[in-house]
């Protein structure tokens, strides 16, 4: 048996307003669990996505790496490095925010990863066209790195609401509630005791006021 | 919100090969050295909207990088760890699945 909330009077008023109290409680917990399941549901789906983004990000950096790996052989790192340096257009995203069911989630919209070469910002003459794949490579890995960040995002911002709903739907469910209805019975028990010592209170006062009647008539 | 930069945080390969994509925003860093100092300042500053940083580095400074995604108020920056040269770290616990396991109490 769940405790009782302490400090309440047992009368009929106060039945009254937690009667009211467990209707609003249960209504909220009924609100809360459908919330927590449709969370879940959208969590399990951005889980799968970022599953899928995280193996694809991992492919094109590989990918990316290893003609990074090429460019430096046939170069020299150093001088791949002094052309990294130069900044050529440089890649800009819009990161917008969407509302899952009061969680906000972010919604990255990418202005065209992929730039032309001019646009790189480095001469042709002197480097080597694994330079260009590299480039290429990378902007595709950046591309899918963006959308990671997106889902991966996302799925932390579900995690956190999904284990804020849970906890809600549980306190309701295993200590509000039974709180509320164990307190109403208490003050249900307590009226009925009332109620029977005031029955036999009058039963004792009326044998009395008998017996004083008798008594008179005797005399 | 319009036009965020990317910020990139690695060794050196993984900044050139980022720079290469067209990430002007970039820090080498050397992994046992501390990021703090860098993250901050690019968690102040609102045009940075994503920050990559390699797998290696931020298991370096696990601490520091929970730390700023707690504190962070608004959606943004967003932190996404990449795979750098060596390819990705294969771990025991998978930071997603024990998402998973906290969130939901089920592995699947």
């Amino acid at each position: 048996m769940a405790e009782i909330i302490e400090g309440i009077s047992p009368t009929r008023m106060e039945l009254l307003k937690l009667g009211r109290r467990i209707k609003l409680a249960v209504k909220g917990h009924k609100l809360l669990k459908e919330k927590r399941d449709a969370l879940v549901s959208e969590f399990l789906d951005v889980v799968q996505r970022v599953q899928e983004s995280r193996d694809k990000t991992n492919e094109k950096l590989a990918e990316a790496f290893k003609d990074l790996l090429m460019a430096q052989a046939v170069m020299g790192s150093d001088a791949v490095w002094q052309i990294s340096q130069v900044t050529g257009q440089e890649i800009k995203v819009d990161v917008d925010t969407m509302n899952i069911m009061g969680v906000k989630v972010p919604m990255i919209v990418i202005e065209d990863v992929k730039r032309s070469m001019v646009d790189r910002g480095y001469g042709f003459a002197d480097t080597s066209s694994k330079l260009d794949d590299a480039s290429r490579n990378f902007e595709e890995a950046i591309g899918e790195v963006i959308k990671l960040a997106e889902v991966q995002q996302s799925v932390q911002s579900l995690a956190s609401e999904v284990i804020k709903t849970k906890r809600r739907v549980n306190a309701l469910e295993y200590i509000v509630i039974p709180r509320l209805k164990a307190t109403a019975i208490h003050i249900r028990m307590r009226l009925a005791e009332m109620e029977r010592e005031n029955f036999t209170r009058l039963k004792k006062i009326k044998a009395a006021i008998e017996a004083g009647e008798e008594g008179a008539e005797a005399a | 919100m319009s036009s965020m930069k990317i910020a990139v945080i690695g060794d050196s390969d993984t900044v050139s090969g980022f720079r290469l994509g067209g990430v002007t925003r970039s820090y080498v860093v050397r992994v046992e050295e501390p990021i703090d100092a860098v993250l901050a300042e690019l968690i102040a500053d609102e045009t940075v909207g994503v920050i990559a940083i390699t797998e290696r580095v931020a298991d370096a400074n696990r601490s520091a990088l929970d730390e700023m995604t707690k504190g962070k108020k608004a959606v943004t920056p967003i932190l996404v760890e990449i795979s750098d040269k060596n390819g990705p770290i294969i771990r025991e616990v998978d930071p997603l699945k024990a998402l998973i396991k906290s969130a939901i109490g089920v592995e699947i």
